[in-house]
């Protein structure tokens, strides 16, 4: 008996002051600053409305940016994957421990998250610096004879993505583990199936959904990370968001900037679609063998697919 | 016995930047060094002595309280009629609530920049607000969500059929179910809106400056300063506070939960 | 005297029609039981007369007043709902008294009626508690305590039993049935058990594909069932394809001709399906035979003995018997013997194979 709790006129009067608030403050902006997009610029003048491609052109004929971009796609990926690998196993951890381990083990995770990234960012300058802590340490121990610059490079800025995003996929993961039936486990250890074994066959594939989930999250934020690789990459190791950033706020160029967040959000909606495709693709080939050799096993993993 | 090994030293990578700021806010000398020089709260009492960093802590704090507040107001309407109605529109409607979460930050900054100076800015701080409560209507909405999903609906249905009307059956018996959720949406909420950096960078004027810019400023001429690891460290202490009050009126585990429905 | 009369619903979801032309009336103090599998549109009728659901079509009259369009509040009618529906967050006094309270009574006119409701369910003395300290058959009599407190005009029962273990739910469904009687209230109650809709009802409706495909009193279904599905629904039944000769005569694929009770609305010769309930079955010794029997000679298939009885398979041919005999040691036998079954004619009716939809 759960139908009609709210009624027609109940749900438009709850949806539409809300819908209005988010239509002026967020879609009309959002809508402005595509077509701000395509007008032109002059660095005297200012903006000229007339309608053209000239922005994006001009952004597809630089180097500079392109080396830009490549270097925000790879680094995100890069930290999707270490988040994936360094992830999995405090996922299976958090679902595992209950009562106040579970709770501590949730602070510690969100901790990174809602600290501001600029305090977090000042940590590892603190930790990584020419005269950090992990410097001293590798000096007091002779390893090092020489402090060594470990800020202001790339693995800075993958070491604080990873930090501040893994809990989203840790947290994802964990919610697709949560949901698989204990039973099931059993029954494969039950049918011969070692601890390994299980986990390779029933637990993985089912934790499939959650590792998607939360790769797209982190990728999509990586992507769009601006305070962690400028603070911890240094001038040399720019991402996109600083590029769009100096353009709109030290330029005044309100087109190009625009243009360059438009890129930047449709660069990565295009890899995440890639990636949905790619993961249709091999349900599609799971499903093939499935009919040849009649194993469950790919089917289930295309029943996941959202 | 190994994962317990793994994840205490994936808890030392998750804490040890957190730990360098307040270890390192205690040192005695006029430069952050690691391990501190002598044990003191001198850069504490500094930090109180700088009237631009306490002008934008006190700045951030009224602005999270502010738009969090406006987040939940919104997010409460969205969430019923998400939950309690069946239609198609509502996929729409979550959409475009939860896409601010998944925007570039640079993006929604720009767009609010230029969007918003139609209307002209002045130096007054709702391009602020504005922004935050739209940044933090995802959060809100997606504890508020978990919160409603969590009430059986038969209770409504059962308060109805006693005699109570729609409006009366939110009052007695749906808010006081989902108060818990109202909180932890209202305190993550007010989270996001403390360290959100790059959408406050793009909308910052001379008298509006959020905490965190005004760190992020700072940290780039004098990035050594231990004031600013003294006030970095009270932001911790902030987090926390906030995060455990919210972390006590949710069970966590009711965030694996959303991923199931 | 008609009291709620419901005319005529029709309802669809999308493209899914659940509720096709669904009409039944009750009188007062009557007690009306939807039956039928899940998905038959039982808990849509349901949800009609509560006014959660509004029918495409249709009209509900309480005493002739037409109930479209009223809002739930509106309706005073009580619901126990299949999970009980109590608010975790309110004692039981205050589960009890809200109905009341939303009614604007005056507070010492809700202390006492919610006193005598708690003591009619034999609950006074748990006022105080939350409903997650009561156990699952104490919050069931709190849930109708509730629904009857606000004296409706009206009961709704929603699968009443169905989240009681198999003791408890025995003896809450004689402890309901004593408070229905006693509260001579007119009662609608769904449920998927048809032991449960005997035992409650005066009247069982069994629906099945959003139809009613039979209303009537519970001995009168059980043994008169109109329709193949009502006769497999309600209680165990034998089918056995077969062309009718006269009204009471039937010609069996592979078994022979029998006898029937007679039943005028089957055609000469047209398909018809012959049911036997398998406790009409007796296995007799082939002198007891005499022409007034219908008699079928198989062997045992299979035998199994179930303390109160003793299932039996017999076979002939293609054709399996299910027999059931109470007296488990009057007839020794094995797997494998040749025995005689027989049935009276007037235990065991045709319906028409067009209807057949089960």
């Amino acid at each position: 008996m759960h139908k009609y709790a709210l009624s027609r006129r109940g749900w438009l009067l709850l949806l539409i002051p809300p819908l209005i608030v988010l239509g002026l403050l967020y879609l009309l902006p959002v809508f402005n600053l595509i077509r701000i997009s395509f007008v032109e610029y002059d660095p005297q003048v200012g903006i000229i409305p007339n309608y053209q491609l000239g922005n994006y052109v001009e952004l597809l004929g630089d180097g500079f940016y392109f080396e830009v971009l490549w270097r925000t796609i790879r680094l995100s990926l890069l930290t999707t994957l270490f988040c994936a690998l360094l992830g999995y196993p405090i996922a299976v951890y958090l679902i595992r421990s209950t009562g106040w381990r579970q709770t501590a083990m949730f602070i510690i995770l969100l901790m990174p998250l809602v600290t501001s990234v600029t305090v977090m960012s000042y940590g590892w300058l603190i930790l990584l610096g020419r005269n950090g802590v992990i410097n001293l340490t590798l000096a007091g121990l002779g390893i090092l004879d020489t402090s060594r610059q470990l800020m202001y490079n790339e693995t800075a800025i993958v070491v604080g993505l990873v930090h501040v995003l893994v809990v989203f996929m840790v947290i994802s993961i964990a919610a697709s583990l949560q949901s698989i039936d204990q039973s099931w486990i059993r029954a494969a250890r039950g049918l011969g199936a070692s601890p390994a074994t299980a986990f390779r066959t029933i637990t993985f594939p089912l934790s499939l959904p959650g590792l998607r989930t939360g790769a797209l999250l982190v990728f999509v934020l990586s992507m769009s990370a601006y305070a962690t690789p400028t603070l911890l990459g240094g001038t040399r190791h720019k991402f996109l968001s600083y590029l769009v950033y100096q353009q709109a706020i030290s330029l005044y160029n309100w087109p190009s900037g625009a243009a360059m967040a438009v890129v930047l959000l449709i660069s990565t909606t295009v890899l995440l679609f890639i990636s949905s495709l790619y993961a249709q693709i091999g349900a599609m080939r799971a499903n093939l063998r499935t009919s040849k050799t009649g194993t469950i096993s790919g089917s289930m993993n295309a029943g996941s697919e959202t | 016995m190994i994962l317990r090994a793994y994840v205490l030293l994936f808890v030392i990578f998750l804490i040890s930047p957190i730990l360098a700021i307040s270890i390192g806010s205690l040192t005695e000398t006029s430069f952050v060094v690691f391990p501190p020089q002598g044990i003191s709260l001198k850069w504490y009492f500094a930090a109180l002595e700088q009237r631009a960093l306490l002008q934008s802590l006190a700045f951030s704090l009224v602005l999270g309280a502010i738009s969090a507040t406006a987040a939940t107001v919104l997010a409460l309407p969205l969430g019923l009629a998400i939950v309690r109605f069946s239609s198609r529109i509502n996929n729409a409607v979550y959409l475009l609530a939860m896409t601010p979460a998944m925007l570039p930050a640079v993006f929604l900054g720009l767009a609010f920049l230029i969007g918003y100076s139609w209307v002209g800015f002045g130096g007054s701080s709702w391009p602020l607000i504005a922004a935050h409560v739209v940044m933090t209507v995802p959060f809100a909405l997606s504890l508020i969500l978990v919160g409603l999903r969590s009430v059986d609906g038969s209770l409504e249905l059962a308060a109805r059929s006693l005699g109570a009307s729609q409006f009366r059956t939110f009052v007695l018996i749906t808010l006081p179910l989902i108060l818990w959720s109202l909180a932890a949406g209202w305190g993550f909420a007010f989270l996001i809106s403390f360290g959100a950096l790059e959408v406050s960078l793009f909308l910052s004027t001379s008298t509006t400056v959020t905490l965190p810019v005004q760190i992020y400023t700072t940290l780039d001429w004098s990035p050594l300063d231990p004031t600013l690891t003294a006030i970095s460290s009270g932001v911790v202490i902030i987090t926390l506070a906030v995060l455990v009050i919210t972390a006590r009126t949710v069970q966590m585990d009711r965030f694996l939960k959303r991923g199931r429905s | 005297m008609e009291y709620l009369h419901v005319a005529g619903l029709e309802h669809s979801y999308g493209s899914q029609r659940v509720l096709e032309n669904v009409s039944f009336s009750i009188r007062a103090g009557e007690r009306l039981c939807l039956l039928g599998p899940s998905g038959c549109g039982k808990t849509t009728t349901l949800q009609v007369l509560a006014g959660f659901v509004k029918p495409d079509r249709g009209q509900v009259t309480i005493k002739g007043e037409p109930l479209d369009g009223m809002p739930p509040e509106k309706r005073n009618i009580g619901i126990m709902f299949q999970n009980y529906a109590l608010f975790p967050h309110m004692s039981v006094f205050d589960n009890v008294a809200f109905g009341l309270r939303m009614r604007g009574l005056e507070k010492k006119e809700i202390t006492t009626r919610v006193g005598d409701a708690l003591t009619l369910v034999r609950l006074p003395h748990t006022a105080s508690k939350r409903p997650a300290q009561l156990s699952g058959g104490e919050q069931q009599r709190i849930a109708f305590a509730r629904a009857i407190v606000i004296r409706p005009r009206l009961l709704l029962l929603d699968e009443p039993f169905s989240n009681l273990d198999a003791r408890l739910r025995l003896e809450m469904r004689t402890e309901l049935l004593d408070l229905l009687r006693e509260l001579d209230v007119a009662t609608v109650m769904v449920t998927h058990d048809q032991e449960e809709a005997m035992a409650i009802a005066d009247r069982i409706a069994v629906m099945y594909k959003g139809r009613i495909e039979q209303i009537d009193i519970p001995n009168e279904v059980y043994s008169n069932p109109s329709s193949l599905f009502v006769a497999r629904f309600v209680g165990e039944t034998n089918v056995f394809d077969g062309r009718a000769m006269g009204h009471d005569k039937v010609m069996v694929d592979g078994l022979g001709e029998f006898s029937v009770r007679k039943n005028q609305s089957i055609a000469n010769n047209s398909k018809v399906k012959l049911l036997v309930r398998p406790e009409h079955i007796e296995l007799a010794e082939k002198a007891d035979m005499n022409g007034q029997w219908n008699t079928v000679e198989g062997t045992v298939e299979r035998l199994l003995f179930l303390g109160h009885r003793t299932e039996w398979v017999v076979r002939k041919g293609e054709a399996r018997f299910l027999v059931w005999q109470s007296q488990p040691h009057s007839l020794m036998r094995k797997v494998g013997d040749t025995v005689t079954l027989r049935w009276r004619p007037s235990d065991c009716f045709l319906v028409a194979s067009e209807h057949v939809n089960a």
